[in-house]
């Protein structure tokens, strides 16, 4: 039970992971009810760094639980943006790739 | 029912000598009711332990908060309470009394009663003798005044309007007559009439011939010296308050007020209030003509149905009432926004689900209309659930309309106020119709999932169409 809501918006400030989840109403009158359920999903955007290892650049992402996280990359940050085959899911911990030997290349990480 | 509700004395010639005296007397009075509260008398809870006073005048200061009410303890004022207190008053000489809470800082009800025989005890044994709830020009105050002879006792009786509670300030004052003054023994109740019906007030008394009478309108005096105020042919412009005056050797009291209005529908029952917790008690309950009507009928009335279970009632009609009395409430909701402060509330018990079109055509004021219901128990303007305003529906400074879908089994309030605090002749017409009925609530859409980045505000809203009033619960359950 949400406390105190008994009107028909909930407004959720300054949301945190903590927030995400599913959320469901019931309306009632005196002649029936109906329910619904809102899923909501509160996502934080990584600090993505590029770091040199010895002969290797690295790409680190960290990640948080239950997170999906897909890396897209470009040579031109206009145009031409390529998802990698496989998203992944977060596990709470940092996670790396090596992105040595591609050349110049942009790349963004987006989180769902 | 023997019962005033202002009384008034003739002016005194204006000396200084006599200014002079006046004073005198009052810083005597004042010394001799300390003396009063000296003897340690006090209000008493249960009305068995009832102290009783013999002084003409005095002034008793006590709360209520922790008073009760006993079984079978009549509801003073006539209206609910839930904290009285009792005294008991002996008349030193023949005369009229007047009982006041003034200055009590809540809202009080008072009451006065007489055993009905020499050995009553009991709250089965008494007669009310007066009642008062809101003094006119008071408001929360309540004022009895009534004529007393020789010797009586009266059993007075201060309560909080529908469990209100306080520091009680009764105040009594007597002023004796040479002769026993004319007695009230009953006065007209409130009704409601039908345009056309004739009307006839009674005030019964006994030793009439000791005083002379005056019926009064809407505060205005009417050339009526009769007990018996008879109108043939009630029109609209009769709706509002009557009270007569009696006159007794120089003194002058007035019947408690009957307020007389119309209900088309034939609902003699049915009362627009100027309190809302008292329109429950005088509701417009619709029949749809397959039963009794479940209103109670008031002992010693005929039933509005006859008994025949057939009537029709609640579709169309139009509640007629007067305002100019309304009491001023600064705890009540601002209706539709607007600066007000003379409303009037109809209960309304639909006879069928529908569309209710309400309107205040005719009134002779600018008006304001708005429609509440509750759920559960309606203990206050915190209880009320506004599902509908109007305000100049047709043109500025004009009446107001609306459309309501309602249900049956619900309850609701219709209030109608006076922008501005105007008053007048209210018209509060209804229409019952059942083509277009209230509704369940329905999606408008399926919710759609939803992805925020952490430190944004998200709303939520439920994508719901329904009949008013329509309630909400959200539940959160863990991703």
């Amino acid at each position: 039970m949400i406390p105190g809501q008994t009107q028909p918006s909930l407004v959720l400030a300054n949301v945190t992971n903590a927030n995400s989840g599913n959320y469901a109403f019931t309306a009632t009158n005196d002649l029936g009810s109906v329910s619904g359920t809102f899923a909501v999903k509160v996502v934080t955007p990584p600090s993505c760094a590029l770091t040199r290892v010895v002969n290797d650049l690295r790409l680190s992402i960290p990640t948080l639980e239950g997170q999906t996280y897909t890396v897209e990359q470009t040579t031109n940050l206009l145009t031409g943006w390529v998802a990698w085959p496989a998203s992944f899911v977060g596990n709470g911990l940092t996670n790396y790739f090596n992105v040595s030997n591609s050349g110049t290349r942009f790349y963004r990480v987006r989180v769902e | 029912m023997n019962a005033f509700a202002r009384f008034t004395k003739p002016a005194q010639p204006a000396t200084i000598r006599g200014v002079g005296w006046q004073a005198a007397w009052c810083c005597l009075l004042v010394i001799w009711l300390g003396a009063v509260t000296a003897q340690g008398q006090t209000f008493r809870d249960f009305f068995a332990d009832r102290q009783t006073f013999t002084a003409s005048s005095g002034r008793l200061d006590q709360s209520n908060t922790n008073a009760t009410i006993e079984v079978g303890e009549p509801k003073h004022g006539g209206k609910t309470g839930g904290h009285s207190l009792w005294i008991s008053w002996v008349a030193p000489t023949n005369g009229v009394v007047e009982f006041k809470t003034e200055a009590s800082g809540f809202d009080t009800l008072l009451s006065a009663y007489q055993f009905t025989n020499a050995g009553g005890s009991t709250f089965a044994d008494l007669r009310e003798v007066a009642r008062a709830d809101d003094s006119e020009g008071f408001e929360e105050e309540s004022e009895i005044e009534f004529g007393v002879l020789a010797g009586q006792r009266y059993e007075i009786a201060v309560d909080g309007f529908f469990g209100a509670t306080g520091e009680v300030e009764l105040k009594w004052d007597f002023d004796p007559l040479p002769s026993p003054p004319p007695i009230i023994l009953s006065s007209p109740t409130d009704r409601s009439v039908k345009i056309g019906d004739l009307v006839s007030l009674v005030i019964t008394l006994t030793n009439s011939a000791a005083g002379e009478f005056k019926w009064y309108f809407n505060g205005n005096e009417l050339n009526v010296t009769t007990t018996n105020l008879v109108i043939p042919s009630f029109q609209t412009t009769n709706v509002g308050r009557y009270k007569m005056r009696v006159s007794a050797d120089g003194l002058q009291y007035f019947s408690v007020p009957t307020e007389i209005q119309i209900n088309t529908d034939g609902a003699s029952n049915t009362l627009a209030q100027s309190k809302i917790l008292d329109s429950p008690s005088t509701p417009l309950i619709g029949s749809d003509g397959v039963g009794p009507l479940v209103r109670a009928v008031p002992r010693g009335e005929v039933s509005a149905s006859g008994g025949d279970g057939g009537v029709v009632r609640g579709y169309n009609g139009s509640q007629i009432f007067n305002t100019t009395f309304a009491v001023l409430d600064p705890a009540e909701p601002t209706h539709c926004g607007v600066p007000a402060g003379k409303s009037y509330w109809l209960f309304y018990q639909p006879p069928t689900n529908g569309t209710v079109t309400l309107d205040t055509v005719g009134s002779t004021y600018d008006t304001i209309m708005e429609v509440y219901t509750f759920n559960g128990a309606l203990n206050g303007y915190q209880d009320l659930i506004s599902i509908g305003c109007a305000n100049d529906s047709f043109g500025s400074n004009g009446p107001a309309r609306l459309e309501v879908p309602v249900v049956k089994s619900r309850q609701y309030i219709v209030a109608v106020d006076g922008v501005n605090g105007s008053s007048g002749t209210a018209w509060l017409n209804y229409n019952l119709s059942t083509a277009v009925l209230p509704t369940p609530p329905t999606l408008t859409a399926t919710p759609q999932p939803i992805t925020v980045a952490a430190g944004s505000t998200v709303t939520l809203s439920a994508p719901v169409i329904g009949s008013a009033p329509l309630g909400f619960h959200g539940v959160r359950t863990v991703r």
